[in-house]
């Protein structure tokens, strides 16, 4: 805790003022106010209450405020585990092309589908945001992009880099079916 | 006690760890690469008219190889995320190490498949040529 940005210090403590969580034991909100000027919220007080002080498990979602970061950081995950499953939907593809033209036109069927289209789409979109959620990364490992401004800037470069390049890609793949 | 041959081998308490970020980020790397590669291979193939055409185009030797690097980059990927995601969230000893045997499983699987298929596709191209070649 020695590194949290003091900004987000007052922030927590302000919240855990003016918080909905006021339903926590009163035995352990007498003896809290050490913890809240270290800018630990009331939920994650009520947290440690139950569970005696332990600490919590990493990562535990439940206890921190929200930040465009870690939304990210949880939408980098989410997109993680769906192309984790929808890579059968490469296997499938490849498969049927190996096996012969009737598998492959059943597979190019569905794909073709309106659900098949919604899926693929997507796929697409979950790809770009980890792609480009994943140069972050990259980014990040060189040690630059750390302050509050370079954050932001590659969080939403990646939110909106992600959408552009799905529709830009949908919007070529469209032009192209028609034309073939 | 930490050994003078310990700290040579980078064996921290936690054993590994340094490997599994190194590869996480080596195999991110190549597949930013290979998608980008394959972004322009899928809008080809929206040009392709019948099985036939695209059955040409991955048979191709430069897309099947790009296919088969992006195929084992990614499953190898996907195995080190999906690893990260169990160790995080599953706790019970039973259950995670089935958790981390299955992933290795499903990735081997996947990676496996998309191997096998692709070297049967280019094979496959390779027999056909052939047959149309002792034909004519």
């Amino acid at each position: 805790m020695t590194d949290t940005p003091p900004e987000s210090r007052k922030l927590a403590s302000e919240a855990s003022h003016t918080g909905k969580h006021q339903a926590s034991p009163s035995s352990f909100v007498s003896s809290s106010s050490s913890l809240e000027s270290e800018g630990v919220t009331k939920l994650a007080q009520e947290e440690m209450a139950l569970q005696g002080h332990r600490r919590p498990l990493s990562p535990h979602l439940t206890i921190y405020k929200p930040s465009m970061t870690m939304v990210m950081s949880i939408f980098h995950r989410l997109t993680g585990g769906a192309l984790y499953l929808g890579t059968l939907l490469l296997v499938w593809w490849l498969l049927a092309l190996a096996s012969g033209e009737e598998a492959f036109e059943t597979v190019s069927a569905v794909f073709h589908s309106l659900l098949g289209q919604v899926i693929l789409f997507g796929f697409s979109w979950a790809l770009f945001h980890h792609m480009l959620g994943g140069i972050r990364h990259l980014i990040w490992d060189t040690g630059v992009g750390f302050d509050r401004e370079s954050r932001f800037f590659l969080a939403r470069l990646t939110l909106i880099g992600s959408v552009v390049l799905t529709l830009l890609f949908w919007g070529v793949a469209l032009l192209l079916r028609l034309v073939a | 006690m930490r050994t003078p041959l310990a700290r040579v081998y980078g064996l921290g308490s936690a054993r590994n760890g340094t490997e599994h970020f190194w590869y996480q980020r080596l195999t991110g790397l190549a597949n930013a690469v290979l998608v980008t590669l394959c972004v322009v291979l899928v809008l080809r193939l929206q040009a392709a008219q019948d099985y036939f055409e695209a059955l040409e185009i991955v048979a191709s030797p430069f897309v099947s190889f790009l296919l088969l690097l992006l195929v084992v980059s990614g499953a190898f990927h996907m195995k080190l995320g999906m690893q990260t995601i169990i160790e995080d969230y599953i706790h019970a000893p039973l259950l995670k190490s089935i958790a981390l045997a299955g992933n290795v499983f499903f990735c081997s699987c996947v990676g496996g498949a998309c191997a096998f298929a692709l070297l049967k596709i280019s094979g496959f191209s390779l027999f056909v040529k052939l047959i149309g070649f002792l034909g004519a």
